[in-house]
């Protein structure tokens, strides 16, 4: 397992270059490790487009098994868990899902 | 008495606040007219404004950092004293030296200024202007390590609040750095108290309308009516892509919800949102964007307040 923290990325996710900067290392530990840990403690929001690009784009390429299984998402706010559904809802409806 | 442009003359508002904006707008637009023709003997007057106000300001800046950039006039003259209301508040808001620097038209100067925009907090008050250039890696990233967590701070005992406002923020920059691209030097601005808070962004990139008629056009419609299409969920010029078109929706939900205001002008249409009551109707021609939210801080709304139960049925792992 590997942990990550997005201590650097806070206190919000608004800018489409972090967005991409998160995605690849999110993508990059998913290669080498067979679960992620995600401290999202230090994040308070983000921008439902960013959301969509972080973790709808994973929930699609991993399917929602192995999203559920390979990645946990400690310490998120109410408010955040609303913004980053959103974005997989998002990313799902543009698959017709 | 409203602003007024004749014979290369703009007079600035007695009353240059949110209730004047319209007016002002039909006046700012022969300077997006006069792009490149560097009209000779163009004056602005500022000593009749009685009221300042926030989004004057920031419009003032704005116009005037617009018709520099694009030549608009030849050596503009402009009276004004600092030691006005008007002076003080641009003094106050962060936008006296900078206007200054562009009206000195030395860019070594302009970058000092934005450099040295800083947020100002008394007891019952907080003003946060912030530069916001496109590119400079460290103007961005200090968003993140220095600006919001002064807001944050400020707010600290009302952490529902806090959201509603991190989430605002979140949306209105990135609505400025994905849509504003041919703007590199905008300010976002905030000034608010424990009562409510106002928060706005103004640029003169390519505007909500030009994005989003991509979508609408084998139609025919008007641009009060793409406006008015802007802040519906799930609309965006981008379909398929990250673009979802959230952003302005849940801005104009959470108004509705705290009974706020929010006035979005944009290439002759405007957006008001006055405490649920909705309107939509052509303005004065803004190149790009201007999004202006009021909320009222006593009943805080987030978006957890505003999506419906279905999405938890997602699969997500949290913990």
């Amino acid at each position: 397992m590997k942990n990550i923290s997005f201590k650097n990325y806070g206190p919000i996710i608004s800018d489409k270059i972090v967005g991409q900067e998160i995605y690849a290392v999110l993508k990059e530990a998913l290669s080498s490790f067979d679960q992620i840990n995600l401290d999202l403690n230090e994040i308070q929001s983000m921008a439902t487009f960013c959301a969509k690009q972080i973790f709808g784009r994973l929930y699609i390429e991993l399917g929602s098994h192995k999203f559920f299984e390979r990645i946990i998402l400690k310490n998120a706010n109410n408010d955040l868990k609303s913004i980053i559904q959103i974005g997989i809802q998002d990313a799902l409806d543009d698959i017709g899902n | 008495m409203q602003s007024n442009l004749t014979a290369n003359k703009l007079i600035l508002p007695k009353h240059f606040n949110i209730g004047s904006i319209s007016k002002v707008l039909k006046d700012f637009e022969q300077v997006f007219k006069a792009k490149g023709k560097q009209i000779a003997g163009f004056h602005i007057e500022f000593n009749k404004v009685e009221k300042p106000s926030m989004i004057g300001a920031l419009l003032l800046y704005k116009i005037i950092e617009y018709s520099s950039r694009h030549h608009c006039f030849s050596k503009p003259t402009i009276s004004y004293h600092i030691n006005t209301r008007f002076g003080y508040a641009l003094v106050q808001l962060g936008f006296h030296y900078l206007i200054m620097a562009f009206i000195d038209d030395r860019d070594n100067k302009i970058d000092k200024e934005f450099n040295k925009l800083k947020i100002s907090i008394g007891d019952k008050f907080i003003i946060a202007p912030k530069a916001l250039l496109r590119e400079d890696k460290v103007s961005r990233e200090e968003i993140n390590k220095t600006y919001l967590p002064q807001i944050q701070g400020y707010y600290k005992n009302n952490q529902k609040a806090v959201s509603m406002i991190l989430l605002s923020f979140s949306e209105i920059l990135l609505n400025f750095w994905e849509h504003a691209t041919l703007d590199s030097k905008s300010v976002i601005v905030a000034n608010g108290n424990n009562d409510i808070i106002e928060i706005a962004c103004a640029d003169t990139g390519e505007g909500i309308i030009s994005t989003l008629s991509e979508k609408y056009k084998d139609k025919k419609v008007s641009p009060e009516f793409i406006l008015g299409e802007s802040v519906k969920k799930g609309n965006t010029s981008k379909s398929g892509t990250n673009h979802m078109g959230y952003g302005l929706w849940i801005l104009d939900e959470i108004v509705t919800k705290t009974k706020g205001r929010m006035h979005i002008y944009s290439q002759g249409a405007s957006y008001f949102n006055e405490g649920g009551k909705k309107k939509i109707e052509k303005a004065g021609y803004w190149q790009g964007t201007i999004i202006y939210l009021s909320l009222p801080l006593h009943h805080p709304k987030t978006l957890e307040d505003l999506v419906d139960n279905k999405l938890n049925t997602l699969k997500i792992n949290w913990q």
